[in-house]
């Protein structure tokens, strides 16, 4: 903005210049009026209003230049800058023109006025009468001269007397007698001069003797009086051979003397200005040129200046608002002026005032907004419940953390990804995402839940799903869900658990009496029977006492399991040893057995003989899985892994089916004829309470794989 | 079988089928035997006599037998 910043040095060189040139300008205007001094110094005046004015033009140019170029590189405000240059030159430049071709023309015509045709020939006439009139006189005067000199040569009489009475008689003013070097002989006459003679110049004489000329007849301006002066030489003779010269001098009247001084004065005048009128009108047509373009430049650079002056405020508004475009609403531009651009500067800083106001508004009502998100984002992640949106197209918007963790897959990158696209992104959540394309599809308007089982990274989970529609556009759907798998597990185990509470005290009870009475029949009549009733009763017996007992272990067998968890014996134990005691009960397995057990022992802290329990649970299921099976194969192996050990029991039978895989753990799920389908349920219970794990797999080709996980720290305590 | 002086038994069960199958074997075998439904009838019994034996269920309705005993 370079125009802006500079242009009041500008001005005031523009200023400081326009003045000097108005000044030498009127001077060469004066000097226009042909007073001698500034006739002197005229072609000075020219020279200096001629360098001034290339000076100011210099200026105006630069400023020209500099408004052109901010024109073409698009400075704010210079177009409307040139526009009111344009205009204002303009203004100046019609009226300039104007009065410049009048004045032309005028100074042409004055001028030639001055030598009007009649007043050429008035002044001609004048000129000639006075002339012929003086000549007439001389004339007449050279007539009297020679009638005194035939005087004087016919008298012999003494040349005073004689020159006396001929100069009466011709009535001339003065004649006198000269020797050729001019002394005066004799003089006479009406008004002889005897005070102050002149005589003839010696070179008047000289030419006369010389017989250059014969008369010489001349009227001489002399003071205030024009004379005619008569010279002529004396006819010799014998009685007086000296060479003598006659001087007639008559007085031309006052009057007619100054009469012809004027015209011939005017005459001369006259010559000189109508010899000199080009000059003249050149002169003037030239100081109006110097005056035109002064004034034309001077209009020019104020042109200028003004509207340079006129566009800065609109610059600095440019700026202003380029800067508000920016997004920066802390401009104030000064308010200069009282006028409509001042008011104009007023409104535009209410303005940005205002913008300002309304941006930090803005920006507080997004900080809260943003809180308000960040507060919602919070709540969301902390949720335990997956929380899942998606627009109208079924594309995933937002999901929380806890979806991830529930649905164990990168939610995030399916951002985006419609619902129908998630089986082919993430095979594992396609029956997640059939679910929910169920659901969400065909009941628009309507809250849904279900609790549906999935499989999770190969766990099955049970998941309780709600979904709803949110109102308003944009159209868009939650569903939220929540892992209910360890609920729905203890609201089992706790039903399991009274069931079995139950059934311990409802079954085992009448169970004493019978088998009390079998015995105490078999007792009382085993000597009053023949033996074939005897063989009959004692079979009877033996039934009822058996089955009794199998009744009895299957009671015992729930009552472990509903058993409430109590501390039992905790003790630290070596787990190897233990497991080498159990197997040994298992003699028939070793030819099919395949285990593998670390070397050193591997302690944990519990109970022993629940453990021994889990164990022969896990060897009879595997048994018992193969008892089709004629290879049967068992593969048991001890590890410790960080601080966790991990037992693991593979057989080569069925494996298991999802169904069991999705239940195993549930109480009365079994594969097997016969079983109580509780062998699971207390391991898991067991290996629980000893804050461990329990994880069910296939493994291929076929055969099922269980694994125990029970932490190795001496620190174990109970879990409830 | 061989006292001429049977001993008192007390039996304490709240199941009537087991009461009556015990009272039986044990009258069988030439006890004496008194029957109490629950504990409060049984401490009522204790008051008065002094039982030889008493045969006392662990699990019952009102108190359980190992309170009783004690």
């Amino acid at each position: 903005m370079t125009l802006w910043s500079t242009a009041r040095r500008k001005r005031w060189s523009l200023l400081l210049v326009s003045c000097l040139a108005a000044a030498a300008l009127f001077l060469l205007v004066s000097a226009s009026a042909n007073t001698p001094f500034f006739e002197r110094n005229y072609k000075w005046l020219l020279a200096l209003n001629g360098a001034l004015i290339i000076t100011l033009m210099v200026i105006v140019s630069r400023q020209l230049y500099k408004l052109w170029r901010s024109y073409h590189t698009g400075v704010f405000g210079a177009r409307l800058a040139v526009r009111l240059m344009l205009m204002g030159a303009l203004v100046a430049l019609l009226p300039g023109a104007l009065v410049y071709a009048v004045s032309v023309a005028s100074i042409d015509r004055s001028i030639e006025s001055w030598f009007d045709v009649r007043v050429d020939r008035a002044l001609e006439g004048g000129m000639n009468v006075s002339r012929s009139t003086l000549d007439e006189r001389l004339a007449d005067t050279v007539g009297k001269a020679r009638q005194i000199a035939n005087h004087l040569q016919e008298s012999s009489l003494y040349y005073g007397f004689a020159l006396n009475r001929a100069a009466e008689m011709t009535g001339v003013d003065e004649a006198a007698i000269y020797t050729p070097v001019g002394v005066l002989i004799a003089v006479g006459g009406t008004h002889p001069s005897l005070a102050t003679p002149s005589p003839p110049s010696p070179k008047i004489l000289e030419d006369l003797r010389n017989r250059l000329i014969e008369v010489y007849a001349k009227p001489e301006q002399e003071e205030n009086d024009l004379r005619l002066r008569v010279v002529l030489p004396l006819e010799t003779n014998e009685l007086n051979d000296a060479v003598r010269f006659l001087q007639v001098i008559d007085m031309v009247p006052a009057t007619l003397a100054a009469d012809i001084e004027t015209v011939q004065s005017g005459w001369q005048d006259y010559k000189e200005i109508s010899f000199s009128r080009k000059w003249v009108k050149r002169l003037y047509t030239l100081t109006l040129t110097m005056t035109l373009l002064l004034t034309l430049t001077i209009a020019l650079g104020m042109a200028v200046v003004l509207a340079e002056r006129f566009a800065a405020p609109l610059g600095l508004l440019a700026e202003g608002t380029q800067a508000v475009a920016g997004g920066n609403f802390g401009i104030r531009q000064p308010v200069t002026s009282r006028d409509e651009m001042g008011s104009l500067t007023e409104s535009f800083n209410a303005m940005t005032a205002q913008l300002e106001q309304a941006q930090r508004e803005r920006e507080r009502n997004h900080q809260a907004l943003e809180t308000t998100r960040a507060y919602l984002e919070s709540v969301l992640s902390n949720l335990s419940s997956g929380v899942l949106v998606f627009d109208e197209w079924l594309q995933l918007r937002t999901a929380n953390h806890s979806a991830t963790v529930i649905l164990q897959s990168p939610l995030a990158e399916l951002e985006g990804t419609a619902l129908t696209r998630w089986a082919a992104r993430q095979p594992a959540l396609a029956p997640f995402a059939e679910l929910l394309i169920h659901h969400i599809s065909p009941a628009l308007n309507e809250q849904w839940h279900q609790e549906t089982e999935i499989r999770i990274a190969d766990t099955a989970r049970t998941l309780l799903v709600r979904g709803t529609r949110l109102s308003g556009p944009p159209l868009s759907y939650v569903v939220v869900f929540d892992d209910v798998s360890v609920v729905v597990q203890a609201q089992r185990d706790a039903a399991w658990s009274e069931v079995a509470r139950r059934l311990a005290h409802e079954i085992k009870n009448p169970l004493t009496p019978i088998q009390l009475s079998a015995e105490r029949l078999a007792m009382k009549l085993s000597d009053k029977l023949d033996d074939a009733d005897q063989d009959v009763l004692v079979r009877g017996t033996l039934t009822i006492v058996s089955q009794v007992a199998a009744m009895k272990q299957m009671v015992d067998d729930f009552a472990t399991y509903a058993r409430q968890p109590r501390p039992g014996q905790l003790t630290d134990f070596d787990v190897v040893a233990l497991l080498n005691e159990v197997l040994a009960l298992y003699d028939h397995l070793q030819p099919h057995l395949q285990l593998i057990l670390p070397d050193a022992p591997v302690i944990l802290h519990g109970e022993a003989n629940r453990l021994r329990q889990v164990f022969h649970n896990l060897f009879q299921n595997a048994a018992d899985a193969q008892a089709d099976n004629a290879a049967p194969g068992y593969r048991v192996s001890l590890s410790v892994e960080g601080e966790e050990a991990h037992l693991s029991v593979c057989d080569d039978g069925p494996g298991f089916t999802e169904e069991v895989l999705a239940r195993a753990f549930e109480p009365y799920v079994t594969t097997k004829a016969k079983g109580t389908g509780l062998g699971l349920a207390i391991v898991k219970k067991i290996i629980e309470e000893h804050g461990g794990r329990v994880m069910l797999a296939n493994k291929a080709p076929h055969g099922g794989k269980i694994t125990l996980v029970l932490p190795v720290t001496s620190d174990v305590r109970m879990q409830p | 079988m061989t006292t001429t002086q049977p001993c008192e038994i007390l039996i304490v069960d709240d199941e009537a089928g087991i009461r009556e199958l015990l009272s039986e074997i044990l009258i069988d075998e030439g006890y004496r035997v008194v029957l109490a439904e629950n504990a409060r009838e049984a401490r009522a019994y204790r008051q008065k006599q002094e039982p030889a034996l008493v045969l006392l269920d662990i699990w019952m309705p009102d108190t359980d037998g190992v309170t009783l005993l004690r």
